[in-house]
């Protein structure tokens, strides 16, 4: 649970920070990740499974997902002009999205549980854990290091970080830094850790229809409590949301969305820009 | 951050103001003798959105934010409804049930609106979808009392005064709604209320230090969209007769959000337009192609976005209208001159 908040808030979080630009459609895009990943691996594996092989789909699916991020930006997302229009624009792509779903896949949810059963169990502390949430978590914990090594030690992600919300676009292109391009890999990133985060998940909670919305909850109330641009932020925050649903889920099921709400709503009264994060103005 | 607010006052209670709300209201009230039942619902569907409609249009017209969560309240009032009229049989009383949806919307909006209204742009947005979310899984699981994904079915039909009313009645009850809020929103967009919301979305911190009360003006301009919202939601369940949880998925918000930017947010015409625009547009592309409903829908609205951006139908028929004005004119003045 936690190692999907991480990246699928981080998907959106991305977006935000580096590009200062809103958009909705990692959601869809997500949708698309679960949904392909199931079909996938139910037709290449069957009931069997192999982990290089799950490893090459889930590979397969992030590079759409990144071809998807990068049409959207491309064909659509670039000409819009303001904040407003973009939200109300990728909201009804969204929508758009997931009406194409529930016509290739129908409302019935498909699932691909085998990564999930046959991997085995270790035992911790007493209790039997499945070896699957090792390795998602094992994943996102890489993907994030990868990334955070990304924008801090390399040059690239100087570049990224000049051209983010914590420094100024029109300078950093005044210093040669080609914003079209930044722009595009972000978008490309950022549809990637969607479609990982569907594909990672889908063996544990299947593909069905409507998780979209569930999906854009997450991501969006992580990046509440936790801020905007702060990878450490996203980690914790999704530490706290994940923990405190797993809880309330024994204790009191019918709270178990409300509780990040919640959360949310208290960091809006405490501080308003999140946990970590900082004022940016966008 | 979006600067671009228009500044243009809106005008005060014009005479084809006037005139339009009168014609209109005629028309929708001869209109049923001449059509059949279904269309009527269907007409009767379009004015029962234009509430809501209002709303949306309200928050995005004065405070440039895009309010999802319109469906929260809608849900509120069904589900009052529902309970009253349907499973716990308590009354039915369209007097009653109105007057109590309305206080129990402004409670909940006015507690929810401490949280949303606390940042602005994106965050308002996903906040509203984050509680419509949270509402909906409410909803789902407390299944004793809400009936979890089978809803509530077996709504009374309404009376009005203990007269039991039958669908032509319900129909102009509805029309008698839906005209009523349209002035209280009209004259609500001509005070001096509207105009302090539109300093606010013009410069928040210029209009806290010239003295407007922010966060309070907000929280009020979400309690009034969530009002007109709340007065929809009873009706809507009276006409179907059935509430069901899907009232508080996000895509039925953004639905309102849809209908809106159909109709445009710089007219007050916009979102009847958009109502009754919308309303049609899914009647027609759910029976031509039912499964198609949703990618259509969505593309249209993006499209319209991207060309048009907030415009929406008034806008283009009111740029129309201006060219043919001018047009008009310059053509006078050239025959004028000729004449000379």
């Amino acid at each position: 649970m936690v190692s999907y908040i991480i990246i699928l808030s981080f998907s959106l979080n991305f977006i935000l920070y580096i590009s200062g630009r809103v958009s909705l459609t990692f959601a869809g895009i997500y949708l698309v990740g679960a949904y392909v990943t199931v079909s996938l691996s139910t037709f290449l594996l069957g009931k069997t499974f192999s982990f290089f092989a799950f490893l090459g789909i889930l590979l397969f699916v992030s590079l759409l997902g990144a071809a998807i991020a990068i049409g959207v930006y491309g064909g659509f997302e670039r000409y819009l002009k303001t904040d407003v229009h973009r939200m109300i624009a990728t909201s009804s792509l969204l929508m758009a999205f997931s009406g194409a779903i529930k016509l290739i896949w129908g409302t019935t949810p498909v699932t691909y549980s085998a990564p999930f059963l046959k991997m085995g169990t270790t035992e911790v502390l007493g209790n039997f854990v499945l070896n699957y949430y090792f390795f998602m978590f094992g994943f996102a914990l890489v993907l994030m290091l990868a990334l955070a090594f990304f924008l801090y030690r390399t040059s690239w992600g100087l570049r990224f970080r000049a051209s983010s919300l914590d420094g100024d676009r029109t300078m950093a292109q005044a210093y040669g830094v080609n914003q079209n391009i930044v722009t595009i890999i972000t978008f490309a990133i950022s549809g990637m850790l969607a479609s990982l985060a569907g594909g990672l998940y889908a063996p544990i909670a299947g593909a069905s229809y409507g998780i979209e919305g569930n999906a854009l909850l997450l991501a969006a109330l992580t990046i509440i409590i936790g801020g905007v641009g702060s990878i450490g932020g996203a980690v914790l925050t999704a530490f706290i949301i994940g923990i405190a649903r797993v809880v309330t889920a024994v204790e009191m099921p019918v709270l178990e969305l409300a509780i990040p709400f919640i959360i949310a709503s208290a960091t809006l009264m405490v501080r308003p820009f999140g946990l970590w994060g900082k004022e940016f103005k966008h | 951050m979006n600067r671009e607010v228009s500044m243009a006052i809106p005008s005060r209670g014009g005479n084809t103001t006037l005139i339009a709300t009168l014609l209109l209201t005629a028309i929708a009230v001869i209109i049923p003798f001449f059509i059949s039942g279904y269309q009527r619902t269907l007409i009767q569907k379009c004015l029962i959105w234009t509430p809501a409609t209002f709303g949306v249009y309200f928050l995005y017209s004065l405070l440039r934010q895009v309010h999802f969560g319109q469906s929260i309240f809608i849900g509120i009032g069904s589900y009052i409804t529902a309970f009253s009229a349907g499973k716990y049989a308590i009354t039915n009383e369209l007097m009653i049930l109105l007057p109590a949806a309305l206080v129990i919307s402004i409670v909940v909006a006015y507690i929810l609106g401490i949280f949303i209204t606390k940042r602005t742009g994106f965050y308002f947005a996903v906040m509203g979808i984050a509680v419509t979310m949270v509402f909906w899984s409410l909803v789902y699981k407390a299944r004793g009392i809400t009936g979890g994904s089978d809803g509530i079915s077996h709504i009374k039909n309404p009376s009005l005064f203990t007269i039991p009313l039958n669908d032509l009645a319900l129909y102009y009850f509805c029309l008698l709604v839906s005209v009523g809020m349209i002035v209280l929103m009209l004259r609500i967009l001509n005070s001096s209320f509207s105009l302090q919301l539109r300093a606010i979305a013009g410069d928040l911190e210029k209009a806290e230090s010239i003295g407007i009360p922010v966060n309070r003006m907000q929280r009020l301009a979400f309690t009034i969209a969530g009002v007109n919202a709340g007065v929809t939601g009873v009706l809507l369940a009276f006409s179907y007769n059935y509430v069901s949880p899907s009232t508080f998925e996000w895509g039925y918000g953004a639905n309102f959000v849809q209908s809106a930017i159909i109709g445009g947010v710089n007219s007050v015409a916009g979102p009847i337009v958009g109502a009754f625009g919308f309303i049609h547009l899914e009647f027609f592309i759910s029976t031509w192609f039912a499964d198609l409903w949703e990618i259509i829908i969505g593309l249209t609205i993006a499209i319209i976005v991207l060309t048009v951006g907030e415009e929406g139908v008034t806008g283009i028929a009111q740029a129309v209208l201006g060219k043919i004005k001018c047009k008009l004119r310059n053509q006078q003045e050239s025959t004028n001159k000729h004449v000379k």
